[in-house]
């Protein structure tokens, strides 16, 4: 394959793979790190050491660029502040702001930041350093997938040491939600990270891992609860067998993301204990809805009805997860929780067939990779339960590279990928008429406008109404088939306690990891 | 990478030292040397079985290489002879698929290398003078550089496979035409290219007549040399991810892709493992037993 | 040296497209793609790049990595650790193996001679990710005795847990041990069928004294070259046993910028690469004059 392909895509793999990490909700349970251990000073284990899906060579150092790896937003949360951060129930918590609150018109926010947080240059983090952090974001959103788009950054300005004012382009009522998670902020006026830039987080990176690891030291001086943890050591590592077994033979405390096999195996090893993040990850079936014979609401309606859901989260996630209804971000706060289970229905999957004149069946193709786990075994079974409904589909595994170039929102039918991304992030992305990554052709004008009317609306509940209202008429009328959302598998030695439970943004916040428990 | 060859510490001191033609006489003068040994037999059947289940064996694999039939490391079972990958793949189909790109791609390099380094060295050595001395200085130098490095400097901007060709040329070529250069030079001061320049054949004409054929095994070690640096050179980019894009079967990939698998299904990455040794290794020794018939070591 | 460093930044620079669509994972505007081309450099002409680059090599500055923004200098320096260490250890491993396989192939035991001979042909023309699957398979999953992954200690040197060290030196030392002997064996080869050594032979003296008296010093030039020679091919071989067992390393690091074209960490390293073998051969020379000079 031509290199020119390989690092284009390579490139949108990494920087999709990173918005689907970006950002996220939480399982209904309380994070663990609530329950975290205090600091264990007697038995002297004081260091966690975590093997975090990534590149070691690709380690970035810019927060507000692409952070290409899950390691990479590890070691910026650690290193940085952020504004704002998913609770466990996917509201958003404070964190560096404490309170973010509009005027009438919903298009001006007035966040408050913490006085009490110091960079480790021993200066105070003021509302110019956050301010700063946010336009040079903007400045970025190349890079970042534009996600300060919501802000006029310019016409946003400093009021005091810990107040700025932010302008939205619309009113747009989930300002804490957007500065949720990647808002890093650094020291006004900083640009070059080729060498360390002073943070404000609960760690401190050292030099003193090398290129194995990132060695973090415990910053005594940070605001928050006091980490268990004196030294979290963070390293990449790109292949999910390999971080496994780098467990398993004691070389790590903590392995991110393993593959479901090798989880399985484990299950009865007390040596070592897996922890599931719930709904982490989706496959969704995507059906372009300018194409034929998608271009039909009933086509849609007959695949949505001929999957079996059971079956196909057996296969792919081998049981790790759980069915999906068609919805795009089940675990947002705003997703609607009452809807009827889909379930398979051969028979009035065939009839819509024979209604929109597809008695004879079709022929298609289904675009699957190898790049996500399980991703293709699902392609090929969707392709047999679709058989029986009258499609004739063939797979086609594309190369893990050339998948987002060349598959992602150019193919009419494949499975795409989502990681426990809020429901306004999708929106953002793949949800706007002329969003470029608009996988699914959705061009609902009226939609969109009631997108906007929701986000005008300054009551929260009424505004979780409308905005779970949109998400159940995308489930019926749109171009998605969500059939199973996988756990996210982490091995951890035993005892090791406080790892985040919360998918997305929030499970690289490990401050309050401890090896003691 | 390493080039199997010893003309780089040897020739450089006594490379003119041998005379005489391979074929036209023995050095050793024994008969026997002169035969097929059974173990050319066994090397050469061996390099003939690979060869074609690595061209043909997509066709006897019976289903797609691609296919996901099993659960994740599936062992060994009925149906399944060296049980399933990483992702439940069929093992047997990806090891019989997986060697057609890496066999041509390596064939193409070399006897690319091979045919640049024979008409060369033919040319080389039929001149002499300082033009040859200058060729050899040269490839002496290029010989020094670490081929993988080269390949991957290549691999920046051409295709895996290119960049194979690429990296067993520069390497590969120079040894070639040293070897066959001392060969012609040796033979342009034999008897049999005399009698034939007397009889008033051409250069060119006595080169192909003459000189060639006479060292045919000396070519065709050779180019068993060739081919084993480029099934290295191929191995290497392709376990380093510059290969066939996956899903894609390829021996090396496999070996990459299996290994951290290899306490749950070892068949996965030893079946590819054994499929590539017996390849680079059938062809090395069938290399190295013309090389002893015929004395040429 | 000039020569070389020409050759690998043109390799590397001419060529369509750039870091500038990575950075942006492809989704850039045009506008933006140009202001980050020039953020990099990337839109000044090309022997500007070259002599900018050059003289930043010369005076230890080679620029930043278009990727991380660190600089290069930095990435080296904390990486040539652990692939000094692998190759000094491979080194260690692969010169006495080569040494013994070669004279066994030529005068051991005479029973013992196909068997080194196969050993020898069988290694050389193995391709090192069949060594490290064997090793894997037998010395790790099998026995037990090593990870099969090599996640060095943070903050330790490289040298600190030798276990993790074992088949990464293994893959990159075996391979080349036999390769090595196959070479040093035509040398020793051609030396004993020399008259004077014969002549030993008939005087009666011991295969000691004749190999350390007279096949010594002559292999002695050869087999210094050979050294300089496997120089280069631990070092790209460092890529391959780096990346197969996770050791973050100079080779895992070329790998790596090579796949995502960060082309300034590409040039660096491989001309670093390349400086350690023209300057392991130059020694070479310069220690033991070549066999050419000496027989003459």
């Amino acid at each position: 394959m031509h290199s020119q392909l390989r690092r284009r895509s390579a490139a949108v793999v990494t920087a999709v793979a990173l918005l689907a990490g970006c950002s996220g909700t939480a399982p209904g349970t309380a994070p663990a790190s609530t329950a975290a251990q205090p600091t264990g000073t007697g038995s002297g284990m004081g260091t966690v050491r975590y093997a975090a899906p990534g590149s070691p060579s690709n380690a970035v150092t810019d927060p507000h660029g692409l952070l290409p790896g899950e390691s990479d937003v590890v070691r910026m949360a650690l290193t940085y502040d952020v504004l704002t951060l998913p609770g466990a129930d996917g509201s958003t918590q404070p964190r560096l702001a404490t309170a973010w609150r509009p005027d009438a018109t919903l298009t001006k926010w007035r966040v408050t930041i913490r006085g009490d947080a110091t960079f480790s240059d021993g200066r105070q983090v003021k509302a110019a350093d956050a301010l700063f952090s946010l336009r040079r974001m903007g400045k970025k959103a190349a890079e970042n997938f534009g996600r300060m788009a919501m802000f006029d950054l310019d016409a946003s300005e400093v009021i005091d040491d810990t107040t700025f004012e932010l302008v939205t382009r619309k009113p747009y009522a989930e300002v804490g939600k957007a500065l949720e998670g990647a808002t890093f902020v650094v020291p006004e006026g900083s640009d070059d990270f080729g060498k360390p830039v002073p943070g404000s987080g609960p760690f401190r990176p050292t030099n003193k891992g090398g290129a194995q690891a990132v060695v973090y030291e415990r910053n005594d001086d940070w605001w928050g609860p006091k980490p268990p943890a004196r030294t979290i050591e963070v390293r990449a590592v790109p292949d999910p067998q390999a971080r496994a077994q780098a467990l398993l033979s004691g070389q790590v405390d903590l392995a991110g993301g393993v593959p479901a096999t090798l989880a399985k195996q484990q299950e009865d090893n007390s040596a070592v204990r897996l922890l599931r993040r719930p709904g982490a990850t989706l496959y969704p079936l995507v059906m372009r809805m300018d194409t034929k014979p998608f271009d039909d609401l009933r086509v849609r309606e007959a695949v949505r009805l001929a999957l079996d859901r059971q079956q196909l989260l057996d296969t792919a996630f081998l049981g790790y997860g759980e069915i999906g209804n068609d919805l795009i971000t089940p675990k947002d706060p705003t997703s609607p929780a009452n809807l009827a289970q889909t379930t398979r229905d051969l028979a009035r999957a065939k009839k819509l067939m024979a209604d929109a004149g597809l008695a004879d069946g079709v022929e298609l193709t289904l675009h699957t990779t190898t790049a996500y786990p399980g991703m293709d075994s699902a392609a090929t079974l969707i392709s047999q339960q679709l058989a029986e409904i009258g499609m004739r589909v063939k797979v086609a595994v594309e190369p893990a590279d050339t998948y987002f170039s060349a598959v992602y929102a150019r193919k009419p039918f494949y499975l795409s990928y989502l990681g426990g991304i809020p429901f306004l992030d999708v929106v953002r992305v793949a949800l706007t008429p002329d969003s470029p990554t608009n996988e699914t052709a959705w061009q609902d004008r009226t939609w969109s406008a009631d997108l906007d009317k929701a986000l005008a609306e300054p009551d929260d509940a009424k505004r979780r109404g409308l905005l779970g209202e949109l998400q159940a008429r995308l489930r019926d009328q749109g171009g998605y088939a969500i059939w199973a959302l996988s756990d996210r598998l982490d091995l951890a030695k035993a005892g090791l306690s406080g790892v985040p439970e919360g998918i997305g943004f929030a499970s690289a916040f490990i401050d309050q990891v401890s090896s003691d428990g | 990478m390493k080039r199997a060859n010893g003309s780089l510490l040897k020739r450089s001191g006594d490379a003119a030292d041998r005379s005489v033609p391979a074929r036209s006489a023995e050095p050793d003068g024994s008969p026997s040397a002169r035969r097929r040994s059974p173990a050319m037999l066994v090397f050469g059947g061996l390099s003939g079985v690979v060869l074609l289940v690595a061209l043909g064996g997509e066709v006897v694999a019976g289903h797609d290489p691609a296919a996901i039939v099993a659960a994740p490391w599936a062992e060994v079972a009925s149906g399944l002879p060296f049980g399933a990958d990483a992702l439940g793949r069929d093992v047997l189909a990806r090891v019989l698929a997986g060697g057609r790109d890496l066999t041509l791609t390596s064939l193409a390099a070399a006897l690319t290398a091979s045919a640049l380094g024979v008409a060369g060295g033919l040319w080389v050595g039929w001149s002499r003078g300082r033009l040859g001395r200058a060729v050899a200085g040269a490839s002496d130098l290029l010989l020094a550089l670490p081929l993988l490095l080269l390949a991957l400097l290549a691999v920046v901007a051409l295709p895996g496979p290119a960049a194979v060709i690429a990296g067993t040329v520069l390497g590969g070529t120079p040894l070639t035409l040293r070897v066959v250069a001392d060969a012609t030079a040796a033979a342009r001061q034999a008897g049999y290219v005399e009698a034939a320049l007397s009889r008033g054949e051409t250069g060119g004409a006595v080169l192909l007549r003459e000189v060639l054929p006479a060292h045919a095994g000396l070519v065709c070690a050779d180019l068993g040399q060739r081919m084993v640096l480029a099934v290295q050179l191929a191995a290497a980019l392709n376990v380093l991810g510059f290969g066939p894009a996956p899903p894609a079967p390829d021996w090396a990939a496999m070996l990459r892709e299996n290994l951290q698998g290899l306490g749950l299904n070892p068949a996965a990455t030893i079946a590819p493992a054994v499929a590539l040794a017996v390849l680079a290794g059938s062809v090395a020794a069938l290399s190295h037993c013309l090389v002893a018939r015929d004395g040429l070591s | 040296m000039a020569a070389a460093s020409a050759v690998i930044f043109l390799c590397t620079a001419a060529l369509p497209g750039d870091a500038a669509d990575l950075v942006s994972g492809g989704r850039a505007t045009p506008d933006e793609l140009a202001r980050l081309r020039a953020e990099q450099g990337l839109d000044r002409p090309l022997h500007v790049r070259y002599l900018g680059w050059l003289s930043g090599v010369l005076t230890g500055d080679p620029g930043a990595s278009l990727i991380t923004g660190r600089p290069i200098g930095e990435l080296v320096a904390e990486r040539a650790g652990v692939t000094l260490t692998l190759t000094v250890a491979a080194l260690a491993v692969s010169v006495p193996l080569t040494a013994a396989l070669a004279w066994t192939a030529v005068r051991g035991p005479r029973w013992l001679r196909p068997a080194a001979n196969a050993l020898i042909v069988a290694g050389a023309a193995l391709p090192q990710a069949v060594v490290a699957a064997a090793l894997v398979a037998w010395l790790s999953a099998a026995w037990g005795l090593f990870p099969p992954v090599s996640m060095l200690p943070a903050g330790e040197p490289p040298w600190s847990r030798p276990d993790l060290l074992v088949l990464p030196v293994l893959t990159l030392a075996l391979p080349i041990a036999a390769y090595g002997a196959a070479l040093l064996r035509g040398a020793i080869a051609d030396v004993v069928a020399r008259p004077y050594v014969r002549d030993a032979e008939l005087r009666g003296l011991s295969p000691a004294t004749i190999a350390l008296r007279y096949v010594l010093p002559m292999i002695a030039a050869p087999a210094t070259r050979l050294l300089a020679v496997t120089l280069g091919g631990l070092v790209a071989g460092a890529a391959v046993a780096e990346t197969l067992f996770g050791l973050a390393g100079l080779g895992e690091l070329l790998v790596t910028a090579v796949s995502t074209r960060d082309v300034p960490v590409v040039q660096s390293v491989a001309l670093l690469a390349a400086a350690v073998v023209v300057a392991g051969l130059l020694a070479a020379d310069a220690v033991a004059p070549r066999a050419r000079a000496a027989r003459r």
